[in-house]
């Protein structure tokens, strides 16, 4: 089985120095939508602080698989507008 | 590890049960008549399998072992950790059917405690058997509190709460020294334990140590600062039933 690393950084960098195997990438994605929802899920509204938390899967040989990233902010995402409703 | 002798020890159990109300002479005795020839189990080897009929029941006399329930993609949810001098599976002497497994977590030495003796035993020693019931009951509460922290405690407050209840649970049975206790898990047995990711167990584990709230290396935890692990807790040992009440 592959070995994924599955580093943290919400403005600091954490390191994940021991890996998990894991059958494929698509188990990769999981973890990686996992460990970001429970990190999360706790910050609260300190997140709007660092405002950005990403979790950045790497390979044995270090080479970026996949990564995700949750971001806050006090402004609507770009080109998002509120829809009319009943139309 | 030491070879396990011919005779199991059981100061261990014997140290816990005390805590809690006097255990008589006799009691010790009989306790002793009823366990057979320690045996070591490796750890990661099933110590009791999911689904099994056991004609005996088991006394944990060294290492870590885990009762755990497996899911179909190969995860499992550790649902408790047991400690030296804890019963594993005092349950199945009523139960029959075990409903979760027991896992050694590292090497373990196990001693049996054949059914048919302590049926025998409950029916000649009517005190004794209320104090190993009083035993699965706090495996109960045990249970009870993990469920609050599983659904409930943040993260850090889980982990937190374990390290709490781990060593309290050690210093029971006289193994731990002050403020700090050998933990020889892997962060995937923690993370089993806590139903977290093993990313998010090792960030947590920076936390706590970031914070000068533990040390942990080499399989030892150092608790640095007991009242703000407990604070971080929520920390209420009354589940634990350390206090000395007869039963």
């Amino acid at each position: 089985m592959p070995h994924f690393y599955f580093h943290t950084d919400n403005g600091d960098c954490i390191r994940d120095d021991q890996g998990e195997d894991l059958p494929d990438v698509e188990a990769a994605r999981e973890e990686a939508v996992a460990v970001l929802g429970e990190i999360l899920r706790y910050r609260g509204a300190a997140f709007w602080e660092t405002a950005s938390f990403s979790v950045i899967v790497t390979d044995a040989d270090g080479h970026t698989v996949v990564s995700v990233t949750a971001k806050a902010s006090d402004a609507p995402p770009e080109g998002w507008t509120l829809a009319e409703s009943g139309t | 590890m030491t070879k396990p002798g011919p005779q199991p020890k059981i100061a261990t159990l014997i140290d816990k049960l005390s805590q809690r109300d006097h255990v008589s002479p006799e009691e010790i005795e009989a306790l002793r008549d009823v366990l057979g020839t320690p045996q070591e189990v490796r750890g990661g080897v099933d110590i009791v399998k999911e689904h099994a009929h056991p004609q005996q029941s088991t006394l944990l006399i060294s290492g870590f072992s885990a009762r755990y329930s497996s899911l179909s993609d190969g995860g499992r949810q550790i649902t408790e950790i047991n400690v030296p001098g804890d019963f594993i599976d005092l349950h199945s002497l009523l139960m029959k059917q075990m409903d979760h497994g027991v896992v050694a977590l590292t090497d373990c030495v196990v001693a049996p405690a054949p059914h048919v003796k302590l049926i025998a035993l409950t029916e000649r020693h009517p005190h004794l058997t209320r104090l190993l019931w009083l035993d699965t009951i706090i495996d109960a509460a045990i249970h009870r509190q993990w469920l609050v922290a599983m659904g409930r405690r943040s993260g850090l407050g889980h982990l937190a709460h374990l390290i709490c209840e781990l060593y309290l649970r050690l210093q029971a049975v006289g193994q731990s020294g002050r403020l700090r206790f050998d933990l020889p898990l892997t962060q995937a047995v923690l993370a089993d334990a806590l139903g977290l990711s093993t990313v998010h167990v090792s960030r947590l584990v920076t936390e706590l140590r970031g914070e000068g709230v533990i040390n942990w290396s080499g399989g030892q935890v150092e608790i640095l600062d007991w009242h703000r692990l407990a604070e971080i807790a929520e920390f209420d040992a009354t589940y634990l039933r350390l206090q000395n009440e007869p039963v």
